[in-house]
């Protein structure tokens, strides 16, 4: 209950434990009143936050999800909980469809049990575009998806199957394509964080000062997971159900001048070694999203600059390490 | 089967980049030629153009300038194959340059490094085939041929007076561009990293001969450098570090009769032209032009 005695509304974020999900629960205990509630599979969320009540909940375990579910109603769901990695999505693919597409299935199932009149945000992503030609940059949601990559290509599936449960059951259901998220806490599958990590150990004189990289040449619109967080909160307080949005800065910036502004950042003498040999099958060139109906629709626009945000990963790092 | 990698060192210099890339991959030659690019620590979007532009481009990427030598073993030993060429930006080959260098591998056996002929941007011949100098020889050449280019001891030292129309073993060979044998290289270790920049090829050559390998000239294979741009860039502390180099070298290589004596003396050479270079450089950028040839390498 609030102060003034009505009903708090009750909010879920399922991948929990995740990057994400660890500053979109801080948006949402500064920002609102609501009960807060959180499922992963860790033991507990990466970063205490006061007033989240987390529980271990694994979404492709049915039973063990919908007993929760039903426990607890939520009124709004923020479904993050996936399996993030393209690269990991190709040395295993079926473990990547279970995640996303039998887990999303799972909470759905178990939502349309216990719950009536629904938010539900689930996110996607950029990826889902595919090889996207210089024609098509900046990239719009109505975008032709051609996803080429088995974590793409699961993304496209979840979103289906949550809009046809807004079409089919009169949900409330918004999809976000997330473009490259970047900052804090990221895992360092991913290269901002890889290339930060690696150089805050290359500082602490722990590995010897070459960064190994890979296809240096793609352009990627990053954007802050501070940002991100804010505009998930922003779309589930005023998007429109049924509506894709893409979260995006609509800068795309070449993974060379990223890893160029971190070297900046540096005072180590660091030798980085680009063997054109080493790339993922379908890299995609570029990614440049257009954010357009996000800011019209939701007012929302990201706030922190790039700089900033490899300033900041790279300094999360740093502290990892010592 | 690979035969012979590319190692191109590079500093700020894209545009001469792209250019020495280009010559690469028209050569005439059976078998893919692998490419290296080792950038020390540009700002000018050297790195971006490459991995933009020759997909197929390795790029060895330092943040920091840390200087000829050090940048050349990373470059090499990125290759694999038995024979690797290594050169500035500022030089273009011809199509059949790479076919000569394994050529003249396989020809002589005992050969660690090979230079081809080099000419300038206007198709003259270069010099860039040198003696090892006497200390008087190289004093002279330092001092006198700084004034008068066409001095008996310049003209020994720069072996101006040979036509360079045949095979023949020589002391050693511009670093501009040079062919090494992958074997003869790490014989040697490599390049000395204590030659932050110029001299490392003298020095590279030097050591080929104590160790027993030979250094060779081959008057084919043609290969343009554009001597006189990139010099133009010499700052005072680039000048400093070529005549610490020469210095070094001198310390490593004088084996003749009073040692204690002659190396103080050549220090104090050394550091006078360094002075005499100096003063005369800030004359010319305070005229307005530069000196040609300052760093003729």
């Amino acid at each position: 209950m609030t102060n003034d005695g009505v009903e708090r509304k009750k909010a879920l974020v399922t991948g929990a434990d995740g990057f994400v999900a660890s500053h979109l629960l801080g948006v949402l205990a500064s920002e609102t009143e609501w009960d807060l509630h959180g499922i992963g599979l860790k033991d507990g969320l990466s970063e205490k936050i006061p007033g989240v009540s987390y529980r271990v909940v694994d979404i492709t375990d049915y039973d063990l999800l919908s007993d929760y579910i039903r426990s607890l109603t939520p009124d709004v769901v923020f479904h993050l909980a996936a399996q993030p990695s393209v690269a990991l999505s190709w040395k295993n693919p079926r473990r990547t469809y279970e995640i996303n597409l039998l887990g999303q299935l799972n909470l759905l199932e178990a939502i349309h049990e216990s719950c009536n009149d629904i938010s539900v945000l689930i996110t996607c992503s950029s990826e889902e575009y595919g090889k996207v030609t210089p024609d098509m940059v900046p990239i719009k949601e109505n975008t032709e998806l051609k996803p080429c990559s088995h974590y793409a290509v699961s993304k496209v599936s979840q979103e289906m199957m949550g809009l046809m449960y807004e079409q089919a059951l009169g949900w409330r259901v918004m999809v976000t394509r997330g473009f490259n998220q970047a900052g804090p806490g990221q895992s360092p599958d991913f290269a901002v964080s890889s290339f930060a990590r690696q150089i805050a150990l290359i500082e602490a004189e722990k590995i010897p000062p070459v960064l190994k990289v890979g296809n240096l040449d793609a352009s990627r619109d990053f954007i802050d997971v501070r940002d991100t967080a804010r505009a998930f909160f922003m779309i589930m307080e005023n998007g429109r159900g049924g509506s894709v949005y893409n979260v995006c800065s609509g800068v795309a910036r070449k993974i060379s001048e990223i890893l160029d502004m971190l070297l900046g950042m540096t005072r180590s003498e660091i030798t980085v070694e680009h063997d054109s040999c080493r790339q993922r099958p379908s890299d995609i060139p570029v990614l440049e999203g257009d954010g357009s109906r996000l800011r019209e629709e939701v007012g929302w626009k990201p706030s922190i600059p790039v700089e900033q945000t490899l300033r900041d990963t790279l300094d999360y790092w740093r502290g990892q390490i010592l | 089967m690979k035969k012979i990698a590319a190692v191109i060192i590079n500093r700020n210099t894209k545009e001469f980049l792209r250019e020495c890339i280009v010559s690469l991959e028209s050569q005439d030659i059976d078998g893919e030629v692998p490419v290296w690019v080792v950038d020390n620590g540009s700002g000018d979007g050297s790195q971006a153009m490459v991995l933009n532009e020759f997909k197929g481009v390795n790029l060895v990427w330092n943040s920091k300038n840390l200087g000829y030598s050090r940048a050349c073993n990373q470059g090499v030993e990125q290759t694999g194959t038995p024979y690797v060429v290594v050169m500035n930006t500022d030089t273009v080959l011809r199509e059949d340059t790479l076919k000569t260098i394994v050529e003249y591998f396989e020809r002589h056996p005992e050969a660690g490094i090979v230079g081809p002929k080099i000419l300038n941007s206007d198709g003259s011949l270069q010099f860039s085939c040198r003696e090892f100098p006497s200390v008087k020889d190289a004093f002279m050449h330092a001092f006198l041929g700084y004034f008068v280019s066409g001095n008996r001891y310049s003209k020994k030292y720069l072996k101006m007076d040979w036509d360079h129309r045949e095979d023949v073993e020589v002391d050693w060979v511009s670093g501009a561009f040079m062919g090494i044998r992958r074997k003869a290289f790490d014989d040697i270790e490599g390049f000395d990293e204590k030659y932050f920049m110029y001299v490392e090829d003298v020095d590279l050559c030097w050591r080929m001969w104590q160790s027993g390998w030979k250094v060779g000239y081959v008057p084919a294979g043609d290969v343009y450098h554009h001597i006189g741009m990139t010099s133009r860039m010499v700052s005072t502390s680039m000048s400093l570090h070529h005549h610490l180099s020469m210095l070094r070298f001198h310390r490593r290589t004088y084996r003749g009769p009073l040692k204690f004596i002659v190396d103080p003396a050549v220090a104090a050479g050394i550091m006078l032209r360094f002075l005499m270079v100096t003063c005369i450089s800030y004359y010319y950028k305070l005229k307005g032009s530069s000196r040609k040839g300052l760093y003729d390498k």
